[in-house]
């Protein structure tokens, strides 16, 4: 390589170095105006101030989800497996949500310290599957809760 | 090498030699999509949990992944651009962008009508999709910059700079599942046991449709450059005697 | 690989339910395939097409500007 280019090269290195450091950090600045959810350890250790719309990710804690039939509301407790949140929502619930699933709740913290969803949003895991296998897996005893806890 | 480097910066070498690999690069793309998507949407069972949505994935993720591949080869062509100054970099460079834009916003879009029934929410600020919705915007505004400058000298040198800066996405798409909270899940890792979760009869089709969407990308790619090179070639004598023939 | 899901070309069609979804997306990604093998071919079509015109063009003006050479050779 020609040295004349060998000097350009390394300029252009230089620059795109440099402009990566920059945007990566002004990334990370705006990462806290991207929608990232909290876990309920995270609001249990108080990080979230009451009434601050905020998201809360966990699983439907077995056997917490109460209907009303009559007003669409519903009522459960999320859970990270070592803190709980009770959540209280109005409205349609995605097709995926159900007891065990990990789910992703908008809304804010009252001071009751209950969290009032205005929206809910199911997120699913990254292990796919046919209900055959999946029953396979669950009748060889293999814990439901281990396969999917990456799921919130 | 440095020969066989010059020869391939050749226009028209590059031309002719990417002629005659089109038939065979279109016979495989047939091959491998029509054996993929046959799999994807009539022998992939249907997901414990989200029933035949699963087949959206088929598109999804070969459109996804290789639309990262798009901001890492223009910079590589930029790359070749502003040092070597060879020619053809700069011209597939200019094709890559388009192409780059149609894929991240077919990705987009796929996921967009997948996130719907499944999460509940089609669109949502979170960093997977918005890092994504940046690549798009970064595509479009890479094929602007170059429309908008005349030189197309300066544009070439413009868009290389764009191109290296850009790719600095490329990382935070794939990274952005791993380092946030984010309602889009992590990768999945594939299992060799058929009685695991994402065991072969899942992720076999989806190699499949991935190396048949690769093939297409190549194919689409080759025809854009092969235009560019009669354009801005089309003065010179072997493109003037390929118009008078065909 | 494993048996083909669906019992019938009507279940086939409705998708578990998910029709509308699974349909869309496909579709789309049949548009996006067609349109980005064909647009490339139309625009080589157009392209050998305008050169060819214009070499007509450059041909004939070429002829007329040796006929006024000629004319005003004449005149001469």
């Amino acid at each position: 390589m020609k040295a004349h280019r060998k000097k350009k090269l390394s300029i252009i290195l230089f620059i795109a170095v440099g402009l990566s450091i920059a945007i990566g950090l002004s990334l990370f600045a705006l990462s806290n105006n991207i929608d990232l959810f909290y876990t309920p350890t995270q609001v249990a250790a108080g990080e979230v101030t009451p009434g601050q719309r905020i998201r809360v990710g966990g699983m439907v804690k077995e056997g917490t989800v109460e209907h009303n039939q009559d007003e669409l509301e519903v009522s459960f407790i999320t859970t990270d497996y070592s803190h709980d949140v009770q959540v209280l929502y109005t409205g349609i619930l995605p097709d995926l949500f159900r007891e065990g699933q990990g789910i992703v709740a908008e809304g804010m913290l009252t001071s009751a310290g209950v969290f009032q969803a205005s929206r809910v949003l199911a997120k699913h895991d990254e292990n796919y599957m046919s209900a055959e296998v999946r029953s396979a897996l669950e009748s060889a005893g293999v814990d439901s809760d281990g396969m999917s806890s990456g799921a919130y | 090498m440095w020969l066989w480097f010059s020869k391939l910066g050749s226009p028209r070498w590059f031309y002719e030699l990417s002629g005659k690999w089109l038939p065979w690069l279109y016979a495989a793309m047939v091959v491998f999509m029509a054996v993929g998507l046959t799999w994807a949407l009539l022998f992939v069972p249907a997901d414990y949990q989200q029933g035949e949505t699963i087949r959206i994935m088929y598109v999804h993720v070969p459109v996804a992944s290789i639309s990262l591949a798009c901001f890492p080869l223009m910079a590589v062509a930029g790359t070749i651009t502003l040092v070597w100054r060879m020619k053809l970099a700069d011209m597939v460079a200019k094709c890559v962008a388009p192409i780059g834009a149609w894929f991240s916003g077919l990705a987009l879009l796929s996921g967009a009508i997948w996130g719907e029934p499944i999460w509940g929410v089609w669109w949502t600020w979170d960093a997977r999709l918005t890092s994504m919705l940046i690549q798009f915007f970064l595509f479009i505004g890479v094929i602007a910059l170059r429309s908008a400058i005349e030189s197309q000298d300066a544009a070439a040198k413009a868009c290389a700079i764009l191109a290296i800066v850009g790719a600095i996405n490329v990382p935070i798409i794939k990274y952005s599942v791993e380092w946030w909270n984010t309602l889009h899940q992590p990768a999945s890792r594939i299992s060799m046991d058929p009685m695991a979760p994402n065991p072969p009869e899942i992720w076999v089709p989806l190699l499949i449709m991935i190396a048949g969407v690769y093939l297409f990308f190549i194919i689409t790619l080759l025809l854009r450059t092969r235009n560019e090179i009669l354009v801005r070639e089309r003065r010179s004598k072997w493109v003037q005697d390929l118009v008078r023939k065909g | 690989m494993s048996e083909i899901q669906f019992n019938s070309l009507a279940e086939f069609l409705q998708m578990g339910g998910y029709a509308v979804h699974v349909w869309l997306v496909y579709l789309s990604f049949a548009v996006f395939i067609g349109y980005n093998l064909l647009s490339p071919r139309f625009s080589r079509q157009q392209f050998i097409r305008t050169q060819k015109r214009r070499a007509v063009r450059d041909a004939e003006e070429r002829q007329r500007m040796e006929k006024s050479a000629d004319t005003t050779d004449d005149r001469q």
